[in-house]
Parts: structure tokens; sequence; C-alpha cells
């Protein structure tokens, strides 16, 4: 017994006090941890740590291979590009400009050469499947995830990879799990005491200030560094579109500005953000089997977007998750109901920590404990001007040209094609029309086989 | 999560591939990058679905065929990475200087012609030609005017009279083509 009530002497006399202070200093960080600035600086100092990493790295690279001065320089803009495809690419829908001037002609057995070759250019690099993958680094950030051939190859990267190892796994990844679990408790308290309030103005604006509060404050359990671009474009109403990489971009832009969300009904870990968040102000959570009734959301939608009280509703129209280098088909539901749609642009630096999440490899739980033991996720958030529907435009040609501009802003490619082929096949009809521009070309001839045969004779 | 590349080739696989194939090393390395995110599984080889699963080639007319080539060399319908890049060295543009017999004008027109020869029996019948046309044009054109079309060609190319195409006549037929630059892809360094 003596011995028990010694120990106990010991954890609450030497143990505690120390864990408390670590607590508090943690949580007051966590909270001012933005304005002091310290994120930043962190941030500035890893990005010294990679360019020495990458340097050493073309250096050693040029002695493996015995090449001279100038190859190192090329090395810097290493591309990742295995082929370079300038002539015919297959995509979901026909280029317009092909159906002018269509001179037919006699079937030769080399026209199939043209799509033998795109089918094996296809093969070797697609527009596609790259997407739904983690992005490329050109340079080692000193992760054993994203580690492709860089093995071992000098004693001074590996002793920077333990350090780095060191210090994620064992520093900051307690820290950040106690920022997380800190910062749910917060926010599920706040948004219930919101929630009890009776409507009001002054409970919108509690609401947008605990939320920007609460959300601030978990963006210190991931190290998130964001910079926020052109804010005199801010949504104050309507609808805001971006483009969807993670889940984390709610926090992203929630960190900026109160939205209400619409998106599908998830359980377990986002299940619980959801419930909470629903409390306190009109989010629109629905399931995907009902989302096929698309008139109901799009009731919704509408209520939501004409009711002048209400928070902007934040979208995100590619439906899932883009690792980030592309923007994919928006779907035209979102543009259909109308009103002022505010373009928002997201770009995660990867070299950081890879944030996309690909729902079909991961659990939500394994990509958390993947971000929180990356070095810090950092981000840009431009805030594009908004736009509104043309008169004569169809909601399809709006929601490309919204897409084009996200695009061009964030510099990601823009695409045509659907990002539910992360999980599904392409539709026939995308063959088909490559079948009918093949026919429209070919001369075929209108009579019958025995004229035919006069005729060659 | 997309980059464990290279970890399971040896020196000596890639040594042995530039050999027969003419790739650089740097790009048989991209290529098995390419072949790892290809292969969901993880088993190390390719299956069909796993390249139809690529949209571009699943909406190509030929696509069927093209997958095929891959897997004529392998038993158990599945293509490991030697034979992958075997059947892309085909592809790889003709230069003087290199002198491989994989990318040879000849074996161009060859894997062009088992396009179309559907059975292997080095000669494109009638019903072959037919059937290729047919997935080129789907229901556009009716049988008929594709029945006439695969007659005349095969008139036009046939010079022993078998009413088929063999392999010295499907290269005469393309000798004005231009087969070195539509069948070659431009891998860069």
């Amino acid at each position: 017994m003596a011995v028990v009530d010694a120990l106990a002497t010991v954890a609450l006399t030497v143990v505690i006090p120390p864990f408390l202070i670590v607590l508090v200093t943690v949580l007051v960080l966590a909270s001012l941890g933005k304005s002091l600035g310290l994120r930043q600086k962190y941030v500035q100092f890893l990005l010294k740590v990679f360019e020495f990493g990458r340097q050493r790295l073309s250096k050693n690279y040029g002695k493996a291979s015995g090449d001279e001065q100038e190859e190192e320089e090329e090395e810097d803009q290493v591309s990742r590009e295995v082929i370079c495809r300038d002539k015919l690419v297959l995509r979901p829908t026909l280029d317009k400009d092909n159906n002018e001037g269509l001179d037919t002609h006699e079937f030769e057995l080399g026209d199939c050469l043209d799509y033998i070759r795109t089918g094996m250019e296809a093969i070797v690099d697609d527009e596609v499947t790259k997407r739904f993958s983690a992005e490329e680094l050109t340079s080692w950030n000193f992760l054993t995830r994203t580690n492709c051939q860089y093995e071992f190859i000098s004693v001074r990267l590996t002793i920077f990879w333990v350090v780095g190892f060191i210090l994620r796994y064992f520093l900051l990844l307690p820290l950040r799990i106690i920022i997380l679990l800190i910062g749910m408790v917060v926010m599920v308290v706040c948004t219930y005491i919101v929630g009890c309030l009776p409507e009001s103005k002054m409970k919108h604006r509690l609401n947008s200030s605990v939320s920007v509060f609460c959300f601030d404050f978990l963006s210190g359990a991931l190290s998130l560094v964001c910079t926020y671009h052109n804010q005199e474009n801010v949504p104050r109403r309507g609808i805001c579109v971006a483009n969807h990489t993670t889940p984390i971009d709610v926090l992203v832009l929630a960190c900026d500005n109160t939205y209400d969300m619409v998106g599908q009904r998830h359980g377990g870990f986002l299940g619980i953000f959801q419930r909470a968040l629903s409390r306190a102000s009109a989010h629109i959570w629905f399931e995907r089997s009902e989302s096929k009734d698309r008139f109901a959301v799009a009731r919704r939608l509408r209520e939501h977007v004409e009711d002048p009280e209400k928070l902007p509703i934040l979208i995100f129209p590619e439906g899932t998750c883009i690792n980030n280098t592309s923007v994919m088909q928006f779907k035209k539901g979102t543009f259909e109901v109308g009103g002022i749609i505010y373009p928002v642009a997201i770009k995660y630096d990867p070299r950081f920590g890879d944030a996309f999440w690909n729902s079909s490899k991961e659990s939500m739980l394994s990509y958390i404990y993947m971000m929180m033991t990356s070095w810090a996720i950092v981000c840009d958030v431009w805030y594009l001007p908004p736009m509104t529907r043309r008169e004569g435009e169809s909601s399809i040609d709006f929601a490309n040209r919204v897409k084009a501009e996200i695009a061009r802003q964030g510099g990601l490619v823009d695409l045509v094609w659907d990002g539910g082929l992360k999980r599904s096949a392409p539709k026939i009809e995308w063959k088909q029309q490559y079948q009918q521009e093949f026919s429209r070309r070919l001369k075929v001839q209108n009579v019958n086989a025995e004229k035919k045969e006069e005729k060659t004779e | 999560m997309g980059n464990k590349s290279s970890l399971m080739l040896q020196e000596q696989d890639i040594r042995d591939i530039q050999a027969e194939t003419g790739f650089l090393p740097s790009q048989i390395e991209r290529l098995y990058s390419r072949f790892t995110s290809l292969d969901k599984g993880d088993s190390g080889t390719l299956s069909r679905e796993d390249f139809l699963r690529i949209p571009e080639l699943a909406i190509n007319p030929l696509g069927d065929r093209i997958v095929h080539a891959f897997f004529k060399e392998s038993e158990d319908d599945h293509v490991n990475f030697r034979q992958f890049v075997r059947v892309l060295a085909h592809f790889r543009p003709i230069k003087k200087a290199q002198d491989n017999k994989l990318n040879a004008r000849e074996e161009k027109l060859r894997f062009a012609f088992k396009m179309y020869d559907l059975d292997d029996d080095e000669r494109i019948s009638r019903e072959e030609l037919l059937a290729v046309l047919h997935m080129m044009v789907g229901e556009n054109i009716s049988d008929d005017q594709l029945n006439s079309i695969a007659e005349r060609t095969i008139l036009e190319a046939d010079r022993d009279g078998d009413q088929m195409i063999s392999f010295e006549e499907f290269c005469s037929a393309l000798e004005r083509t231009d087969v070195e630059q539509k069948m070659s892809i431009k891998f860069l360094k």
C-alpha cells in the first residue's frame, strides 16, 4: 500500500503539473497560433529544409549517373510527363470544330492506325486515372510516403529524415491529437448552446463567431496555414462553389467565413461534425440515394438561396474528391438553381503533406492520421468575382464557364471528364460518338453489291 | 500513395529491358511507375480490367483489340512488366542510330496486322475485316454497306487470289502510309 501511495504521490506532484502546463500552453497557442505567426515561421523553416534536400539530391543523382554540370540544372525542372500527346486524344465530348469540312474517303486498312496509337498512348499516360492518386512531387519532402526512389542516398538526408520522423510522430502528433479532441468537444458544446437560442439576429451573429472560432481552433490540429486572396470577393449570400480535394476544404473555407453546407450525410467521425453544425444553423445534408431525386435537393437549395437572411451555401459541384491537379466536371444541378455564384479556387501545396482523400482507398480515420503526421497543410484560397448565368446560356455551359475560371486561377488542369469515373465505368455514349464520327468520314456506297462490281470491272 | 515505384525493379532487370527494347533507364522507371499505378490489386501483373479501367481506352472503338494485343503472349491472362514494356516498345519512334528489332517498320506493321487478324492465323479474312469495321462504326452503317466496303478492301489488297489478306499483302497495301509516324509515341526522356 505504501508503494502505491508513493507512486500516487509521485504521479500527482511530478507528472501532472507539467502536463497541465503543457496543456494550457498548447490551448493558448492553438487559439492564438495564427496571430503569433508561429505556423508561418514553421512553414518558412520547412521550405528552407526542403530546398537543402533538393539540392543534395540533385547533386547525388549527378554523381551517381555521372552526368555533367548542365544536366544537373535540367534536373531542377524534372517533368513528370512520360509522353508528349499532340494528336487525337479521346474525350467525352467531341471537339465541335471537327464537324466542318468533313471530307469523306474510301476506307483503307490504315484508317485504324490513329485509334491504335491513341489507345496505346492512353495506356502509357491518360488524363483521368492519375487524378485519383496523390500528386507526384518533383523533389523529396522527407516523408516516406512520397519516397519513390530516393532511399538512402546520403547520410545527411537520412539524419534529416530521422529527425523529421521523431518530430512529427512524437511531438506534433500527440499535440495535434489533443487539440483535435478538445476542439471537437468545444465545437459540440458551443453549437449546442447556440442551437438552444431562439431564432434571432443575435443567434446568427453568435453562430458566425462560434463557427469561425471552432474551425480556427481545429485548424491547429493540422497546422493549417492558409493564405486568402482577394478578400473583397468573400461570399455573403448566394452559392459558393469550390474545387474539392478533401473534407479539409470545409475547414479551410470556414476559418475565414461562415457558410451553410450541402453534402452527403456521413456517419462516424464526420457525422459528429455534421450533426453538431446542424444544431446551430440550417445546413443541408442528404443521402446519395435521395440525391437522385434532384428536385428535392434543388428545391431546398432554391429556398435557401432566396432567403436573404440565410448564410451563403457552400457546394462542391465535382461531387467527389480529386487530387488537386485538375478540376473535373461540375454537376449542373447547382447551376440550375439560379442566384449569384461565388467561385473559389483552393490549391494545396503538396510539399508539406498530401491533402487528397481517396475515399475508396482510405478510411476517414486513417486519412486524419496521415494528415496529422504530415508537416503541415499549406494552401492558397482565391475568392473570385461573382458570376451569374447569362441570357440563353445553358446550365452546363455556365458550369463549364465557372469551372474554367477556377481552373485558371488555381493553376489546375480543366478537364471535361466526370469525377465519378473514380468508381464507375465511362458511359457507352462516349464510345458511340467516336464510332459516329468515323462513320461520317467514310465514303459509303449507297448502291447495292451488284452495281458496285460492275464499277470496279 | 501512388509513388511506391522502382523498389521492386532491379538494376539487372532495367539493363535487360533496355537491351531488349531500347528504352532508356529513366523511361523504364517511369513506365514501371505507370504499371504499378494501373495494378490496383498490387499483384505485380495487369488483368484486362486493369487496362479497361482507363476511361480513354474504354471509349476507344478498338479498345478491346488493343488490350488483347498485350495478352497474346501471356498464358494465364495476366501481363507482367516485361511483357508490358515489350508491347509498348513497338511504338518507340524509329531512329536511324538505334537499331532495335522491336520498333522497326515491319514490327509496327505486324502489330497493326494483328489488330485485324482476330484468330491469329496470319490471314485477314472478310469476316475478320467486317468484325473490325463493325467495332469502328458501331450501328451507324448498315451491314450491307459494311460488307461491300470489306469486299472492296480485300479485292484491292489481295494478290494471290485467296480472298484473304496475308501479311505481305497488308504491307504493300500500307506502302504509301506513314506507318512510322502514325504508330509511334513520343516518349520523353
